[in-house]
């Protein structure tokens, strides 16, 4: 396997009016995703997730930090050579009610990736676009529709549909089913997983839902307050978390088994506010395991090896 | 008797397309000091159900077809809005999914926690402001003296949900209608708050109907449970038994489409198809285009909500 996306050591501090230095969005983040590797990554709101995804499109220019997609320097790209690369990356949102033009054909609408980077004649485009309502579950007469005429899930699926239609590496799915009824989220889920193995897909999955992310990514990694504090394989990091926030998030989600609520960790208090966030661990004024060092040092991330797999942890438990 | 209980409530919109019927034929108690779950996905009526108990339906397009709805032996639909007013935000609270717009921004909290509470019991100022204080400090609110003077654009999402909790409880009803209050909220502040809910039920007996999507919270958190799907109560039963034989297919498919962290990776089973819209709900049973098990009888005829209590179901062909 050859490294598809490299992120290192990324900022993104937005400017604030007034006094401040403004909010700490994405603080040093750094992971490698490999080719057909799905790395979901799973925060709480305001942790800087969705930043992060908006960074590794270059939808905002970092702070500081670099990313490197297929080999090559994204933040270095004219404009120009930056809008051909994104035939190769591609995102889906979380509103599939706000992300499609209203006044826009469903035919039209999955075509228009193939029209802006001139992929093909009326024709064939024509076809590939009944070709991707294939691939996404949708029935043909829906070209001839406007979005309005359907429901959530089917309208995910005609994003999803133009997040592929120029066959991407990478797609960038920000919370794709969150917006969705539990059994209309299954069938998307299912989509996603069809087509990255039928078109060799990678994704960047964000979500706050960790079963969610646990269902449909290989590696996951946990966001607090802008910054990766445990990322590993998917079984390890619930079978094994190593940072007390992710241990409190697993048990805080409520599982559909009577009983089970006595081993939950309820955390004190609220996620501190990115523009004025806590010295040291970001996550010690609510961490139950909190001592000495956690309030004056930040953790220099510990890795160990397990099956074959990295397993961070950025935590003074473990350094 | 039951604390609240109503029978046979039908609810239809009329607008512009015409009359559609949202509500249908539902039945269901609430004892004192139980804790009932109204579950099912966008549409299926559960809001409707928790406003037509509150008398908060619009009411230049909504309208109760038939039912009754009983609150403490009470009939609330015979009531009119000014007794309706005194047994509103007295015998039963609410609250709602999204606390930023529930609260007004114009107001200190305190001010608005004072008028809910000056409106249904004749005390002083300085009296309601000491109870208003007492009562913040129940909900978990810390340095409540303070608070008590902010606006709710200073308060994180989590205290503005405990703050309208407050509101709810000032009176000391003897149910509370909570619709989704977690739903808005991150997993760790989610669990604050269903800690503090249940605390609180302990602490003064109230009675709570919860409306949620999410079965997980059911699990934890109900004695009993209804699901609700296309405008009926499709199963109602106690929630270890619905958890370990659900019989109406639709539960039994909710409950194998939510990825769970116990789970395998892999594919979900999924529930084919969309719920049906309220103007295009098909004869017979209204599962019956998406449900595995139909047979000729489902298509043609309503199946009654039956059973030996607690667990009752509407299906012709249950699962085993």
């Amino acid at each position: 396997m050859t490294a598809l996306l490299e992120v290192d050591n990324l900022h993104k501090t937005f400017a604030t009016t007034g006094r401040g230095s403004g909010i700490r969005a994405v603080n040093g983040v750094s992971f490698c995703q490999q080719k057909g590797e799905t790395i979901g990554i799973v925060g709480e709101s305001g942790c800087g997730k969705t930043t992060l995804a908006r960074l590794v499109m270059r939808l905002v220019e970092p702070s500081s930090g670099t990313v490197r997609f297929d080999g090559e320097d994204l933040y270095g790209l004219a404009s120009a050579a930056m809008r051909q690369r994104r035939r190769d990356m591609q995102m889906i949102f979380q509103d599939p009610y706000a992300s499609l033009d209203a006044r826009m054909r469903v035919g039209a609408l999955v075509a228009e990736p193939l029209v802006i980077h001139g992929v093909g004649d009326t024709a064939s485009r024509r076809n590939e676009v009944l070709h991707l309502m294939d691939m996404v579950g949708l029935p043909r007469d829906a070209v001839d529709r406007y979005p309005h005429e359907f429901s959530g899930g089917q309208r995910q699926r005609i994003c999803i549909a133009r997040a592929v239609a120029l066959r991407p590496k990478l797609v960038v799915a920000d919370e794709p089913v969150s917006a969705l009824d539990v059994s209309i989220q299954s069938q998307i889920l299912n989509l996603l997983m069809d087509l990255r193995s039928e078109l060799g897909l990678s994704y960047l999955f964000i979500s706050h839902d960790l079963a969610v992310i646990k269902h449909i990514c290989d590696t996951i990694a946990v966001m607090y307050l802008g910054e990766i504090v445990e990322m590993g394989p998917a079984e390890t990091l619930f079978a094994a978390p190593r940072h007390p926030y992710t241990e409190a998030l697993i048990s805080a989600i409520p599982e559909p088994v009577p009983g089970r609520k006595s081993k939950r960790i309820v955390l004190s208090g609220d996620v501190p506010s990115p523009e004025n966030p806590p010295t040291g661990c970001p996550f010690h004024p609510r961490c139950p395991r909190a001592f000495e060092p956690c309030s004056a040092q930040t953790p220099v991330p510990s890795v160990t090896i397990s099956d074959g797999a990295e397993h961070r942890v950025a935590c003074h438990l473990h350094s | 008797m039951a604390l609240l209980s109503i029978a046979d409530l039908s609810v239809s919109f009329h607008t512009e397309d015409g009359a559609m019927s949202i509500v249908e034929d539902v039945s269901f108690e609430v004892g004192a000091g139980e804790i009932v779950g109204l579950v099912g996905e966008s549409g299926c009526g559960k809001s409707v159900t928790a406003m037509s108990i509150m008398g908060l339906l619009p009411s230049d397009i909504s309208r109760i077809d038939k039912g009754t709805i009983e609150l403490e032996g009470k009939s609330l639909l015979d009531l009119g809005e000014a007794a309706m007013c005194k047994v509103r935000g007295d015998r039963m609270g609410m609250i709602f999914q999204e606390p930023m717009t529930s609260l007004n921004p114009t107001y200190t909290i305190g001010f608005q926690l004072i008028e809910a509470l000056r409106l249904h019991r004749s005390l002083s100022s300085a009296e309601a402001r000491g109870s208003v204080i007492e009562m913040l400090r129940l909900v978990g609110v810390s340095a409540p003296e303070r608070r008590v003077d902010q606006y709710p654009h200073e308060l994180s999402g989590g205290l503005r949900q405990r703050v309208m909790i407050a509101m709810a409880l000032i009176c000391r009803p003897s149910l509370l209608i909570a619709d989704e209050p977690t739903t808005a909220l991150d997993v760790t502040v989610q669990a604050q708050i269903l800690e503090l809910l249940l605390h609180l039920k302990k602490e003064l007996g109230m009675a709570i109907l919860l409306i949620t999507h999410d079965l997980g919270v059911v699990a934890e958190f109900c004695e009993r449970v209804l699901v609700m799907y296309a405008g009926r109560i499709i199963e109602q039963t106690t929630v270890e038994e619905l958890y370990a034989r659900p019989r109406h297919p639709y539960t039994l498919g909710l409950l194998d489409a939510m990825p769970r962290i116990s789970s395998p990776a892999g594919k979900l089973p999924t529930i084919p198809g969309i719920v049906p819209s309220p103007g295009n709900r098909p004869d017979g049973c209204y599962f019956v285009e998406r449900c595995a098990h139909s047979s000729a009888r489902c298509s043609t005829k309503h199946p009654p909500l039956d059973g030996d209590p607690p667990h009752q179901f509407a299906c012709w062909n249950p699962v085993a």
